[in-house]
């Protein structure tokens, strides 16, 4: 029973990480392509359309010049949910019709407010599950390898139970209070010196948010060069071939190409040794010296041998037909991306409570 | 906006396509020797890893184009206009289907009429 909370509390940490991975993704990409101007811009031309009755082009094309320039110098872009305030779009539209109907303004507002929200709270989650299925499929992170390797490995099993689930928490922890510090900073305060000190503050949450980042990247470094987890398989996979034939002709080629470069520095090697032995003046120390290259020689042709009959042996036990590898990487990997792409938040909870059971099930064990 | 400016758009849009596929093609001639694409070359990947990376592009970008871009339920149309003017001649029909893009049932907010706020698609 320990050995399974272990186990899940192993899997749980690893997702975790990989969730912040594809969170940090995500906000570089958001920060990258502006998809918010897109809704706020589609909202405010349905609202013109509305209190209107035309739609946003029709209202431009009977504008005056002044309305014009005043429409073209939108830069939606630059604008927030503040633009979205009855005081300015009841200006606004009355400067695009003088006509329009500003009756429920406030109430209208809020519909398209929550309208706006909802679509890009909505995209962004869309984009976190295309990010981390991408990311887990092309670095093929296999799921269910994560799990073998955790289950069937006790060490590997605490070590990720303890010491790297407690860094997977403290990183999600640090991550998200810099987050939310930073949401709060930009929301608030509209005097200058306030102004001023919040964008002091949030300089110095970007200095920690990038602190905690390169961290992050380090423990992700840490993870993959530690414990490969058969992260990448598929790509290092040398005869991953359709059918058992051509794998196995494959695997022949293979080992042969191995064996020969192998006998070609076992040769290079001999020859300077003999070249060496050569040099030497004492006729004794000679025959010595040939006698002992060749020894080396023979030494090594066994270790090499050995060795090929070990991958070999290795090779015959892997019983896994090249489609099957591909379909199990494959489902393996997408699952990975589903499970990463629900969010760090649900798998820091997930976290907390698998440690606190393990926790209280190692006490009652003792 | 009538026909010959959503004509004159297609137009637009199928040149900008062949346009990006000459300059592809550029790219890739120039980028070739850098990452030792040359003649008599061999691939080092083998085609199940081939088609292993190629299925997991497509999957990405279909899940991107589907949640975020232009398939998704989100994403407004880009021709707003087309989309949100009311025609009294079919008022079944859909904007979205009118300017030959894809239904978006939030987007376009398609049977609403002029002076009726939209209706709330919920929040989170």
């Amino acid at each position: 029973m320990l050995s399974l909370i272990e186990t899940l509390t192993g899997f749980t940490a690893i997702m975790l990480m990989l969730s912040l991975l594809v969170k940090t993704l995500t906000s570089v990409i958001k920060n990258q392509w502006d998809y918010y101007s897109d809704n706020l811009k589609h909202e405010v031309q349905r609202l013109v359309l509305e209190t209107t009755g035309k739609t946003w082009d029709d209202v431009l094309g009977s504008a005056s010049e002044q309305v014009k320039n005043l429409a073209g110098e939108i830069h939606w872009e630059r604008l927030g949910d503040e633009f979205l305030n009855a005081n300015y779009l009841s200006w606004f539209l009355k400067k695009l019709d003088s006509n329009a109907d500003l009756t429920d303004l406030e109430s209208r507002l809020k519909v398209h407010l929550a309208n706006m929200k909802y679509a890009f709270q909505m995209r962004m989650k869309n984009l976190a599950l295309a990010v981390g299925v991408g990311l887990c499929l092309l670095c093929n992170i296999n799921a269910f390898t994560i799990w073998k390797s955790l289950y069937t490995d006790g060490q590997l099993r605490a070590t990720f139970a303890n010491s790297y689930a407690d860094r997977a928490t403290k990183l999600a922890e640090a991550q998200a209070r810099g987050t939310s510090q930073e949401t709060a900073s930009n929301q608030g305060n509209q005097t200058d010196k306030a102004a001023a000190t919040s964008e002091a503050n949030t300089k110095l949450e970007k200095n920690q948010l990038d602190a905690q980042i390169k961290d992050f990247r380090q423990n992700m470094q840490g993870f993959l060069t530690d414990v490969s987890f058969g992260v990448g398989r598929i790509w290092r996979e040398e005869c991953l071939r359709l059918t058992d034939a051509g794998r196995q002709q494959c695997q022949k080629e293979m080992m042969e190409k191995t064996a020969k470069l192998k006998q070609d520095s076992r040769d290079k090697q001999y020859e300077q040794r003999v070249a060496e032995a050569a040099k030497l003046a004492d006729a004794a120390a000679k025959e010595k010296a040939n006698l002992a290259a060749d020894e080396t020689r023979k030494a090594e042709e066994k270790a090499d041998l050995a060795e090929a009959e070990l991958k070999l042996a290795q090779e015959e036990r892997n019983t896994q037909k090249a489609p099957e590898i591909l379909i199990y990487e494959f489902l393996g990997s997408l699952l990975t991306g589903i499970l990463v792409s629900i969010g760090a938040p649900y798998w820091h909870d997930v976290l907390q409570a698998l440690s606190s059971l393990r926790s209280t099930a190692s006490k009652a064990k003792a | 906006m009538n026909e010959d400016e959503t004509k004159k758009l297609r137009i637009k849009r199928g040149l900008g396509f062949a346009l990006a596929a000459i300059l592809v093609v550029i790219v890739i001639l120039w980028v070739a020797p850098s990452v030792g694409i040359r003649e008599g070359g061999k691939i080092s990947l083998s085609r199940m890893q081939l088609l292993y990376g190629l299925v997991s592009t497509v999957i990405a970008v279909a899940i991107y184009i589907w949640g975020v871009g232009k398939w998704s339920r989100f994403e407004p149309p880009k021709n707003s206009a087309v989309s949100l003017s009311p025609k009294a001649s079919n008022p079944a029909q859909t904007p979205a289907t009118r300017s030959g893009q894809p239904v978006q049932p939030n987007a376009g907010a398609p049977a609403q009429t002029a002076g009726t706020p939209a209706a709330p698609k919920g929040g989170s």
